[in-house]
């Protein structure tokens, strides 16, 4: 960079005359930084043009008069200005300037540019604030901290999934996930679209979790696809770029050798309890009976001690009953916390070190580190282990050779959420109010997998942890070999090639004795299950391979130019093999082999593709910059004789303070508008084509598990129910963005804003068409999403002096996905896996995604109406006054309107104190289970079950011919008893839609640098110690649980919750420190 | 220069061809792997889940007590969404694979010549499509399975199916006799390849349909089922019935209806059952349910754990319990009623006695437990009957019970045809006919025909729509 520099600074003052003066001055000019020479550096006479710059060694000479002044500076350095005075030799080190308006940014392909000279937002992160979040996970710790970015994360669980998303959804049912880019390579981290959405069973881990925040240098978002193009088609929505730490930090710290290690002790606890009724027992419609799973019964203070249902249920088989007696829990009529009795603090302990080493002949950087967690649910946790080398060697002169890979291992523990019976937390919030979950038995004391529980449907939580595994290993490896030649002064040559890796092995073992069925033979019914192991390998191989030749001239001096053309080659395979084994032989089994029935599936998901690019930038005089790219994408995954695209973007920069009239403004420090418009596509998924036919599945949605095939040595195949055709397109995203960045009073207060507009169209997704014709759906373009949004990155700072000052910042995030179109006669599509009354849905006209499900009867007016009638074929009606169902309707979006991270950052002295508020407004999720605590009769709203109660609205009923008649405003009084809320209610998916808007204390962090002087004598060089906080404090209207846990996943995540893991709040500390 | 040759070499169009190829998903299969899903997914899809379970509560076969069945019961979300599953895995997995069996095996197909394969989805296709048309009447046939061809297709006419299916069950007789290029085997998951009793199936579904129009063309419906009959099933042994449930706890392959009842429960004893069968002291009654706790159709409580209401017993549903298609008593309870129908009195108590000693039999109730020494009651209710005894009521209540709990689908059928039993649910009777599901509404909205559900199809009141 400071060569290109030199290049145009001297052409810029190459021509300047210089006439007679009484001496000359030489000097040298270094910068603070590394001590390095800066060639290209301005020395100009105070008031004058005259000047002169740098040679490559920093050196200068000039001719000056002995009352002038040099005025020295180089871009992102501090000026400064000299007094001839008498001097001869002027040995000058320039500092870095505070706020780096011209700071160096890594873009795509790894081409660094100034950030002045960008014609797009781009937003980067250090290191350090990643470390600082003590998120073990990269994607986590953005949360807040850049506007446009959006994160969304699964629970609080060890390892539990998260999901960024960049400015929106530009993708109906493709990915809208962004690439990551490590160290200049794409790397794998969405798996979703792998193993499908899912609103059940144990969750994926994301595989961005391999990163080790710790190794981070920085993180660079490119946020809009202008930024972006130059990756093509798998960049549209847009690209994180990670930056792993290097020898650059010996260099800087002007050391041989920077040895710095960090470690720390966090600890987790749930972040929301449930507030739950305290004065009715277990039992329905206020009677007490003691095999009911409600909380519907009696007042506890009128109830006596009563015999739990475990002890009754079969008194006659006395091997499963015949506990000792003090261990016959009768049930003390008196409440029990069995949701605090469940979870346990959990810990997390971080380790890590990094040594940095500088030579002459090159630098490189080794890091290690360890991160070891125990959820807050028992038999979770997650112990990963990290290891990297990033390294570049000077071979000669010119041309660097480098290295960097990554290295991770983890093993996740993890249970299994949402709608599956073995999800331990149905009963941990349900178990009726006076029944002692802990305490009672939860197997058979001589035969461990016969299980106890007062459920027929679901598992007992505390033999769900004892006996089933649920848990995912993974080693991955990635990393690249880099060629760097600096081949003429314009001409630089880069190859890089680099492979990434993992292999990750899923093991779900649902013992014997799990899984529907209880021992309940006093009514003939069923067994428990058998159990069954279900093992996942997934292996993943990608590819990558980028050529890039950078070349840079200047034309009649005002003119500065660079040409940087590319090709890439990638190729990425993901291979499945998953063994399946039904009916355990004996209990504990955790092999296949000792099931009783067993099949494997196998497959590939295969793509290979490559490119050509090319991007210009033109450069007038630092005011006008103006960048041109193209890129043509070849891909494998598209119709044959149609698998070449072109895209095309520009982008501009004008830099305002470059204008005369407002040239070394005081007030304003640095402004730019910017300008950009780009088109970027999105191939279709792999395989979808041509017409095929799927292995054979029979399946109902009354069923937990599908007939599978092959079985008893027969395999099957059935017709595809998606159609495919040759006629596919990929689908298109236009983009306009335009932003403003202002820096004021020497960069005090800093304001960068963007707004933007992208079309997404052509759409790419599976059309429902009248399954008449053979059909589900059809695989094809159709459709439009638009998406309009703004950001905002506000940084001040109030206060800045040498002992103390305080830095503001805010990063302001507003976007509306809206789906324009879909296609003919279609009004709305599942965009995750659904349940019949609610959903998350792409709904014609509606911001993307709509939660669609049933609501309440309305009249034309909008008032729920309630059932009007007394009785009903001559019985007494029990939904007397009790609303009325209505249609299936869309009832709210999942996007919030707008999010806003704040970030304060004060220091006194050697203390830093960081916190982070978060506030999230709007947005819908639908609580599944705030539902079901309503309705099993659990929640503090039901306490108020007795009292008299109005709904408000009309009164009525629908007449034989699905008229709904309306007879007036309702005086109806009821009980909001069961038959409200578990037969009304939870059947009225509306009833439990609630908006997600919360303020949160993300994040506190307290540092203290130790005084250098107590380590004088050690080999201590910094030593840092600090305590935080994540999560410590919540607002929020939502009820009973944390806003921001979901359980669906993909394009649904966030609008859907159904017993989701919880979230957690932590606090800890650390110590940090190098030598 | 290595950059091109790379690309060259390894990323030419037959390189990305090869690469875009699904290794798991081919794009051409034989018949023969077409073959397992057809012969288990028409009975799971038509016997053994949602169809039947509706139909199951809609009969009164059951009460529904919990969850979806519950609320159909209560004559809730009776709408465009209830069919939904049910249609789509008629028409887009079972139909339209009999559909692609038929065409790849017959003159033109690619596997031309396969015709006992031919002649196995035609009887089955003719099974389905005759089930689809009893529950929503006129449906899409003649220009349905052609995907990008016919993204719209047009709703046929009952009557013209009807027709259609018998012809088709007439080429299906005949291509089970032809030279086949390959013959069905194991993968056959009803009759492991048996062709003859395929043909006898064929009978009995050409007799179900011929019945079904008992309304229409009493006369005439009868003696073209009684020609039928003759040819069909000569025993149970003949049952078209599917068998290939696992008897271990591998709860993937058990019977439905048993992981519905160990899953959800959502079906308890319903009063109009209980009272037919307690009238009777019919022996059954203690063997098919837990206990005699009946729930009055469309008044129950919930019961999620099965306290309240007795339900169906480990009798009848276990995990590698039959799912029967159609019986041999079946078959002879319609010998019985057609015969009834043009007045051969005789053979109709015959043929009638014969049925309900056969449908005793399946579960293991010899003669001499229903003899007036151990079982007065039922022997003079329902064994001791003279030929002018003999009413519709008596053979369609009769059938109502051997039909229980597989066949809810022929026993909504027989209350639409027959009118018996009365059924008991004070909220009124139930829909005559399945709504339309959205997605068609939605995508093929023109042809979809405007119909109310408390409107009878073509061979219940005569009237298309």
């Amino acid at each position: 960079m400071r060569q290109l520099l030199l290049f145009s600074t001297i052409l810029m003052f190459g021509t300047i005359l210089i006439n007679g003066q009484v001496k000359t001055v030489t000097g040298r000019i270094t910068s603070s930084e590394d001590a390095q020479s800066l060639p290209g550096a301005t020395v100009v006479i105070k008031g004058t043009t005259k000047g002169t710059v740098t040679d490559w060694d920093g050196n200068f000479s000039l001719e000056v008069g002995e009352t002038d002044v040099l005025v020295i500076s180089f871009v992102g350095m501090q000026t400064q200005e000299l007094a001839v005075a008498g001097k001869q030799v002027f040995d000058v080190v320039l500092a870095p300037e505070a706020l780096q308006v011209q700071e160096v940014v890594v873009t795509a392909m790894g081409i660094k540019r100034e950030k002045r000279a960008l014609g797009y937002a781009a937003q980067d992160l250090t290191g350090e604030k990643i470390v600082n979040s003590g998120q073990p996970d990269v994607a986590k710790a953005l949360q807040g901290k850049i506007a446009g970015v959006t994160v969304r994360q699964s629970s609080g669980m060890p390892g539990a999934s998260s999901r960024i998303q960049i400015r929106g959804s530009n993708s109906l049912l493709l990915s809208n996930q962004p690439l990551y880019v490590v160290d200049g390579m794409p790397i794998e981290t969405e798996t979703g679209n792998i193993y499908g959405a899912t609103t059940s069973g144990p969750d994926v881990s994301s595989r961005s979790i391999d990163i080790n925040p710790d190794d981070i240098e920085s993180i660079n978002i490119l946020k809009g696809p202008a930024a972006a193009a130059l990756y093509g088609l798998r960049a549209s929505n847009g690209v994180i770029i990670i930056t792993t730490k290097s020898g650059k930090i010996a260099e800087k710290a002007k050391q041989k050798t920077v040895v710095s290690v960090n470690s720390s002790v966090t600890a987790n606890t749930i972040s929301r309890v449930p507030e739950l009724q305290n004065k009715y027992g277990q039992g329905t419609n206020g009677l007490l009976d003691q095999y009911s799973p409600y909380s519907w019964g009696p007042l506890i203070d009128s109830l006596k001690p009563y015999q739990s249902q475990l002890e009754s249920v079969n008194p006659a088989s006395k091997s499963i009953y015949d506990f000792p007696l003090e261990k016959q829990a009768t049930n003390e009529p008196k409440v029990y916390d069995n949701v605090r009795d469940f979870f346990k603090t959990g810990y997390t302990y971080k380790n890590s070190v990094d040594i940095s080493t500088a030579t002459d002949l090159g630098n490189y950087s080794i890091g290690m580190g360890s991160t070891n967690m125990s959820g807050i649910i028992p038999t979770t946790g997650m112990d990963k282990y990290n290891a990297k080398f990033n390294g570049m060697f000077k071979v000669h002169e010119k041309v660097k050779i480098g290295a960097s890979t990554n290295f991770s291992s983890e093993r996740i523990d993890k249970v299994p959420s949402g709608n599956t019976t073995d999800n331990p937390l149905f009963t941990v919030y349900a178990a009726p109010r006076t029944y002692n979950l802990k305490e009672k038995p939860f197997e058979d004391p001589d035969n461990p997998y016969i299980q106890k529980h007062y459920r027929r449907l679901l598992d007992n939580p505390y033999w769900v942890l004892e006996h089933n595994q649920y848990f995912e290993n993974t080693d991955r490896v990635f990393g690249n070999f880099s060629f760097d030649c600096a081949m003429f002064k314009w001409l630089n040559l880069n190859y890089k090639i680099g492979l990434d890796n993992f292999n990750t092995k899923n093991t779900r073992i649902v013992s014997l004795g799990s899984g529907s069925g209880r021992a309940y033979p006093e009514f003939g019914i069923d067994e428990p299950s058998e159990g069954y192991i279900d093992k996942l390998d997934h292996t993943y191989t990608g590819i990558n391979s980028t050529f890039l030749a950078s070349m840079n001239k200047t034309f009649k001096e005002d003119y500065r130019v660079d040409l940087i053309l590319g090709n890439e080659i990638y190729d990425s395979r993901h291979h499945l093999l998953e063994g399946l084994g039904q009916g355990m032989q004996y209990g504990g089994a955790e092999n296949i082999a000792a099931t009783n029935d067993n099949s494997s599936y196998q497959s590939l998901y295969w793509k290979r593709g490559y490119a050509y690019f090319g991007t210009l930038t033109v450069d007038y005089k630092g005011l006008v910059y103006l960048t041109p790219t193209g890129r043509f994408d070849v891909v494998s995954n598209m119709p044959k004789g149609n698998r070449t695209f072109f895209y095309p973007s520009v982008s501009t920069g004008f830099v305002l303070t470059k204008l005369k009239p407002l040239e070394n403004n005081k007030a304003l420090s640095f402004g730019k508008v910017r300008l950009s418009y780009a088109m970027v596509g999105q191939a279709g998924d792999l395989y979808s084509t041509r017409r095929n036919y799927t292995p054979a599945a029979l399946s109902s949605g009354m069923l937990s598990s599908a007939y599978l095939f092959p079985y008893n040595g027969v395999a099957a195949y059935t017709n595809n129910n998606v159609l495919y055709t040759d006629a596919l397109r990929p689908q298109n995203t236009k983009t306009l963005e335009a932003g403003i960045d202002l820096r004021f009073f020497n960069n005090r207060i800093g304001i960068d804003y963007t707004y933007y507009i992208a079309n997404a169209e052509d759409q790419i997704f599976r059309v429902p068409i009248a399954r008449s014709s053979g059909y589900s759906t059809e695989y094809r373009n159709s459709g439009k999403i638009q998406t309009r949004g703004q950001e905002l990155m506000l940084n001040l700072k109030p206060v800045q002096k040498d002992d103390y000052g305080w830095e503001f910042i805010t990063n302001f995030t507003m976007y509306k996905s809206v789906v324009k179109a879909l296609a003919d006669g279609v009004e709305r599509i599942e965009v995750g896996a659904n349940f019949t009354s609610i959903g998350t849905f792409a709904y014609t006209g509606q911001q993307y995604p709509v939660l669609y499900g049933t609501s309440y009867m309305r009249d034309a007016e909008g008032n729920v109406v309630v059932d009007s009638r007394d009785s009903i074929g001559g019985m007494a009606n029990p939904y007397f006054g009790m609303p009325l169902q209505g249609e299936q309707k869309v009832l709210g979006k999942v996007a919030p309107d707008f999010e806003i991270g704040f970030i304060n950052n004060f220091n006194y002295k050697a203390f830093t104190l960081s916190v982070q508020v978060d506030w999230r407004k709007g947005g819908y999720q639908h609580s599944g289970l705030n539902a079901l605590m309503n309705s099993y009769g659990m929640s503090k709203v039901t306490e108020s079950r007795e009292e008299d109660f109005v709904v408000e609205g009309k009164k009525g009923y629908v007449d034989e011919s699905g008229n709904l008649v309306v007879e007036g405003n309702n005086d109806i009084a009821i009980k909001r008893n069961q038959a409200y809320y578990n037969d009304i209610l939870f059947n009225i998916s509306e009833a439990d839609i609630y908006k997600t808007t919360f303020v949160r204390l993300r994040e506190v962090m307290l540092m203290y640098d130790l005084p250098k002087k107590w380590m004088k004598n050690s080999f201590i060089s910094t030593c840092s110690v600090f305590i935080s906080g994540h999560n410590l404090w919540l607002w929020t209207e939502y009820p009973n649980f944390d806003p921001e846990v979901s359980t669906s996943s993909g394009n649904a995540t966030g609008g859907f919750e159904y017993v989701a893991l919880p979230n957690t709040k932590s606090y800890g500390g650390g110590v940090k420190l190098t030598f | 220069m290595v950059v091109a040759g790379i690309i060259l070499s390894s990323c030419s169009e037959k390189k990305f061809d090869e690469i875009d190829t699904d290794p798991k998903n081919p794009v051409n299969v034989p018949v023969k792997s077409l073959i397992p899903s057809v012969t288990a997914g028409v009975p799971y899809y038509v016997n053994g889940t949602e169809l039947a379970f509706y139909c199951s509560v809609f009969s009164e076969q059951t009460a529904g007590t919990y969850l979806d069945m519950r609320s159909a019961d209560r004559r809730q979300n009776i709408n465009s969404q209830l069919s939904e599953n049910a249609w789509q895995s008629l028409y887009t997995t079972v139909m339209m694979d009999l559909n692609t069996i038929i065409l790849k095996g017959s003159t033109g197909g690619d596997e031309e010549g396969n015709w006992k394969y031919v002649g196995i989805a035609q009887v089955l296709m003719a099974y389905t499509m005759g089930t689809t048309t009893d529950i929503w009447g006129r449906v899409p046939f003649s220009e349905a399975f052609q995907g990008e061809k016919n993204r719209k297709p047009k709703y046929d006419n009952q009557k013209d199916i009807y027709e259609k299916l018998q012809s088709m069950l007439d080429e299906a007789i005949v291509n089970l006799d032809k030279d086949s290029r390959q013959t069905p085997g194991t993968e056959d998951m009803i009759y492991s390849g048996d062709t003859e009793k395929w043909k006898k199936a064929a009978y009995a579904v050409k007799a179900r349909l011929y019945n079904h129009l008992s309304k229409i063309d009493p006369a005439g419906s009868a003696q073209n089922a009684l020609n039928c009959i003759a040819k069909s099933f000569s025993s149970s042994d003949d049952d078209l019935i599917f068998k290939k449930w696992s008897g271990s706890l591998d709860a993937t392959h058990q019977n439905t209806w048993y992981r519905e009842s160990a899953e959800r429960s959502q079906m308890s004893l319903s009063l109009t059952m209980d009272s037919l069968m307690l009238k009777n002291n019919d022996p059954r009654l203690y063997s098919f349910f837990t206990g005699t706790n009946a729930a009055l159709n469309g008044q129950s409580t919930e019961d999620p754990s099965d306290r309240l209401y007795s339900v169906i017993s480990s009798n009848v549903l276990y995990p590698d319990a039959s799912l029967p298609m159609i019986t041999y008593e079946e078959i002879k309870f319609i010998e019985a009623e057609c015969n009834l129908r043009i007045g051969q009195s005789n053979a109709a108590n015959m043929k009638y006695q014969h049925a309900v000693y056969s449908a005793l039999k399946r579960y293991g109730i010899d003669s001499t437990e229903v003899s007036p020494i151990a079982n007065l009651t039922f022997y003079n209710n329902v064994l001791k009957k003279e030929p002018e005894d003999i009413t519709v009521e008596l053979i369609v209540k009769q059938k109502y019970i051997a039909l229980f709990p597989f066949q809810s689908v022929e026993a909504y059928t027989d209350w639409r045809r027959t009118g018996f039993p009365k059924l008991k649910n004070p909220l009124g009777n139930p829909p005559r006919r399945f709504p339309y599901p959205q997605n068609e509404i939605s995508s093929n909205g023109a042809n979809v025909p405007a119909v109310v559900t408390t409107s009878g199809v073509w061979w219940d009141d005569g009237s298309e729509d």
